[in-house]
């Protein structure tokens, strides 16, 4: 197998988490009141991915219920965080695709909040 | 994310402000807020989203600047604060502005504390207020091209708190640091936590016009001042109360000190700074003090052998530039000190012989030169010793060593002879009682004497003599010590110096078998027998160190001159076109006389044996004169003397001499000594032989070495001018020198002689145009 197979292969292995959270320790409700949502995922992606995300999860600012993590990110839509999460845990975004195309523009800003400056610079 | 679901419908775009300026206001206030209550460690109750969120949306309506200087003025003012609630009540007692150490060091210590609490919770504080302000950071500051908020934290602590303009903190904190510091060389126990957080904050702190640390601006040139002003008291001090292994191993112990202090609370840049000044003021302005100090200075450590306390001194004095040389030139001036008296005893030894060195004094001029090598092999060994276990074999050190070794060695003019004579003792009789090893080693270590040897050639011309003496005698022990001794001398000096050696080892080889074939030639032949066996030695004359080219005077007797004769045609039989020339100054002879008492075998001198063979035909009593035997004989004068001294006035008197006396003159009378009588039955007659030269025979060597000099100077400058053809004077002089200096040094004035000789003899001109040119002439 090639070197390029085996980062294949983590890649695909670390986007499954994606579809199975089932360990999960964080819990984000995003939007607001009515419209909020809630997202599960693991600190650890989130950490090693995101600076935002290393500072919110650290032992200065969590906040937790338990032993899962809570976020709040009223500023941000659900369809909008989930490709944001979907970015977070595969690295790829579907530039033509529906849902990114019609909120391309809350998208770019909520990336460009939360430092994710690769995606800001990719879209 | 597994219940994840499509989302019911677009949320809400986020709220526009009312107006822009009380959306700046309210997400300011909340910020400062937020700041003081981290200020406040009430951090827990603070959302990061929230916050984050705030200074983002500030940013992202061009209030950046606003957002940073707010923040410039909360964190300004807390730390004003702090200062004057925690930093200023902690000063030591003793105030600020005198120099005047506390006397209690716990006052200082509990400064640096509270100073490591204020930083600690300022650094805390800075690294979450970076957190809520990263959109700041990346976005503003990099723009606007101000410092990173953290950084921004470190400038306001560093101007607010360590060099507040209000209050004196600076001097207390350098005092209070340097206090500490002088309290550990003391050896108080000192809290090192506390410097060490104080060191490391000056350390984090930037200044801002050199862009060098904190640290380096306003504590280390400080903290170098006092250690040098520190050291300089304690060097003088300590020189005058220690001897010199104790000073030392202060000194180490204070290096060591100040090595671990920088390891464990200063920075490792202020390392090499602190040991050049802790060198300068320990070792190298006490230098000579420390090395000249009585009873316990270099020169008695050497003396006593320390080697450990030598050990040190090497690795102390190494770290400053003079403290080696200062060591090594020490050490040298005692080995020439040491060398000087070895030589006194020798020359006081031999100016006491001088007095009646012609006779019985041979043996005592021997044993001085072998005690001679054998002190400066004793003192070689000593200070061999010295560089192996003290001086980690320094190469710089051992030259210095050999060049006083070299230096003493050659202020003895017999150095050369006395070497060779040592080297002869030990090839003589030393395997009796030594192994091969032990002689071979003491000749090892002979060679390195014989290294330092200005005139090489000298030791040759001795080292012929003695050899020739020791092959001819037979009284060399060891074929295999020989050869191994002139293998030693070949790898020093090359093929050319040992070839006329080796020449003499084979004449000894081929004499050998020639005399085997001589006898079986005999027992072939039908010629009469001689009535004696003859063992004859042929000599290539070129190889040996006497002139052999024409046969002393003497009448052997007819049965002697028929057996050389039967010889020589033997000889010449197989080798045609030689010439042999009989040396009966050189053999022996083994003779029987009949005494009285019982017969003994005599082994004599071929001269002694011509002497006592005139004796066959005389009657009992009758006695022949000097001159009766001289006439006879015709052995020449010097040699007759010292044979006939030899029978008649030595150990075993086989003549008897009237009038009697040690020395022989003329009218003498020689009579036959019959009542001669000897424990054992073989004796053998000494021919009273020289050892070390007398006077005269010094003299022969030396005119013969000058003469022999002349030579190897004018063929090396044939050599290099028929090389060259065209040369400048001192060119020439230079190369000559070159050439000749591993045997003798010559000297210019000697060169110019010979050059000038060769003008003479036309095998070189001096050049038309310049006279300080010389042309070769093929």
């Amino acid at each position: 197998m090639s070197l390029q197979t085996l980062s294949n292969t983590l890649l695909r292995d670390i986007s499954n988490l994606y579809d199975k959270a089932d360990n999960y320790d964080v819990k984000i409700q995003v939007g607001e009141d009515s419209n909020s949502e809630i997202f599960k995922a693991h600190s650890i992606i989130l950490i090693a991915r995101s600076n935002y995300f290393r500072t919110a999860f650290s032992n200065n600012w969590a906040k937790k219920e338990g032993d899962l993590y809570v976020y709040k990110k009223p500023n941000v839509s659900g369809i909008v965080f989930q490709i944001i999460l979907k970015y977070i845990y595969t690295g790829t975004i579907a530039l033509d695709a529906a849902n990114v195309e019609n909120n391309f523009i809350d998208l770019l800003i909520a990336a460009d909040e939360m430092n994710l400056y690769e995606l800001v610079e990719h879209l | 994310m597994s219940s994840r679901k499509q989302p019911k419908g677009k949320i809400r775009p986020p709220k526009k402000p009312n107006s822009a300026d009380a959306q700046f206001n309210d997400n300011w206030d909340r910020l400062a807020q937020a700041i003081r209550e981290i200020h406040k460690k009430n951090a827990s109750i603070l959302s990061f989203e929230e916050l984050y969120r705030n200074a983002y949306n500030m940013v992202l309506h061009k209030n950046g600047d606003k957002l940073y200087n707010g923040v410039r003025e909360v964190i300004t003012q807390h730390l004003e604060e702090v200062a004057v609630s925690q930093v200023v009540p902690a000063f030591p007692l003793s105030g600020a502005s005198s120099s005047q150490t506390n006397p209690n060091g716990a006052g200082g210590a509990n400064f640096l504390k509270v100073l490591k609490t204020v930083w600690e919770d300022h650094t805390t504080c800075m690294l979450m207020i970076r957190d809520i302000l990263m959109y700041m950071d990346r976005v503003y500051a990099k723009t606007a091209n101000v410092p990173l908020v953290y950084d921004l934290g470190l400038d306001l602590f560093r101007d607010t708190i360590v060099r507040s303009q209000n209050y004196p903190i600076q001097n207390h904190l350098l005092e209070v640091l340097l206090q500490q510091i002088k309290l550990e060389r003391e050896n108080e126990i000192i809290d090192r936590t506390n410097v060490k957080a104080s060191i490391d904050m000056l350390l984090e702190l930037t200044d801002a016009s050199t862009k060098d640390t904190v640290y380096a601006t306003d504590f280390e040139n400080k903290f170098l001042e006092t250690s040098s002003e520190y050291y300089r008291v304690e060097g003088q001090m300590l020189v005058g109360e220690y001897d010199a292994p104790e000073y030392m191993k202060k000194v180490d112990k204070r290096l060591n000190e100040e090595e671990q202090r920088v390891r464990h609370y200063l920075s490792q840049t202020t390392e090499p700074k602190i040991r050049n000044i802790v060198e300068e003021e320990l070792i190298s302005k006490h230098l000579k003090t420390v090395i000249e100090m009585e009873n316990s200075g270099l020169i008695p450590m050497l003396r006593n052998e320390k080697m450990d306390d030598l050990g040190r001194m090497y690795k102390l004095f190494g770290r400053v530039v003079k403290g080696h040389d200062e060591m090594k030139s020490a050490i040298s001036d005692y080995i020439r000190e040491l060398g000087k008296a070895i030589n006194e005893t020798v020359t006081s030894n031999t100016t006491a012989e001088g007095g009646n060195a012609a006779s019985g004094d041979k043996q005592t001029g021997a044993t001085v030169a072998v005690r001679w090598v054998q002190e400066v092999l004793d003192l070689k060994d000593k200070f061999d010793k010295v560089q192996n276990l003290a001086l980690s074999n320094d190469k710089a050190f051992q030259t210095s060593f050999n060049e006083a070794f070299e230096y003493f060695i050659n202020k003895n003019s017999k150095s050369p002879e006395f070497i060779s004579l040592f080297i002869d003792d030990n090839l003589k009789k030393g395997l009796k009682g030594k192994t091969e090893e032990e002689v071979d080693s003491v000749l090892d270590k002979t060679i390195t004497l014989f290294r330092f040897i200005g005139e090489k050639d000298v030791f040759e011309r001795y080292y012929k003599q003695h050899l020739a003496k020791r092959l001819l005698l037979g009284r060399s022990v060891s074929d295999d010590a020989e050869r191994g001794m002139i293998g030693k001398l070949k790898v020093e000096c090359g093929y050319q110096f040992t070839t006329k050696l080796e020449g003499m080892f084979n004449d000894m080889r081929i004499s050998s078998d020639t005399m085997t074939d001589f006898k079986e030639y005999l027992d072939k032949s039908v010629l009469e027998k001689p009535k004696l066996d003859l063992s004859v030695t042929v000599l290539t004359s070129t190889f040996w160190p006497m002139n052999l080219s024409a046969s002393p005077r003497c009448n052997l007797p007819p049965e002697l001159t028929k057996a050389c004769g039967t010889f020589q045609n033997f000889y010449l039989g197989r080798h045609s076109g030689r010439r042999l020339t009989w040396q009966s100054n050189m053999g022996t002879a083994d003779i029987r006389g009949s005494f009285k008492a019982r017969k003994h075998e005599l082994n004599v001198s071929t001269y002694q044996m011509v002497i006592l063979l005139m004796f066959n035909d005389k009657q009992d009593g009758e006695s022949l004169s000097y001159e009766q035997i001289k006439g006879e004989s015709d052995i020449p004068e010097a040699d007759l003397k010292r044979n006939l001294q030899s029978l008649a006035c030595a150990k075993y008197k086989i003549l008897v001499k009237e009038p009697k006396g040690k020395e022989i003159n003329p009218g003498d009378q020689f009579n036959f000594n019959n009542d001669f009588t000897a424990p054992l039955q073989r004796i053998k007659i000494q021919t009273v032989a020289s050892k070390v030269e007398s006077e005269g025979e010094r003299k022969e060597t030396r005119e013969k070495v000058e003469e022999a000099r002349k030579h190897q100077t004018e063929a090396a400058i044939v050599r290099i001018m028929k090389d060259r053809k065209t040369m400048e004077h001192n060119l020439l002089i230079a190369e000559v020198v070159k050439q000749l200096q591993s045997r003798f040094m010559p000297n210019p004035a000697l060169i110019k002689k010979r050059i000038e000789a060769l003008i003479e003899r036309e095998y070189l001109e001096r050049a038309t145009g310049d006279r300080r040119v010389y042309n070769y002439l093929a």
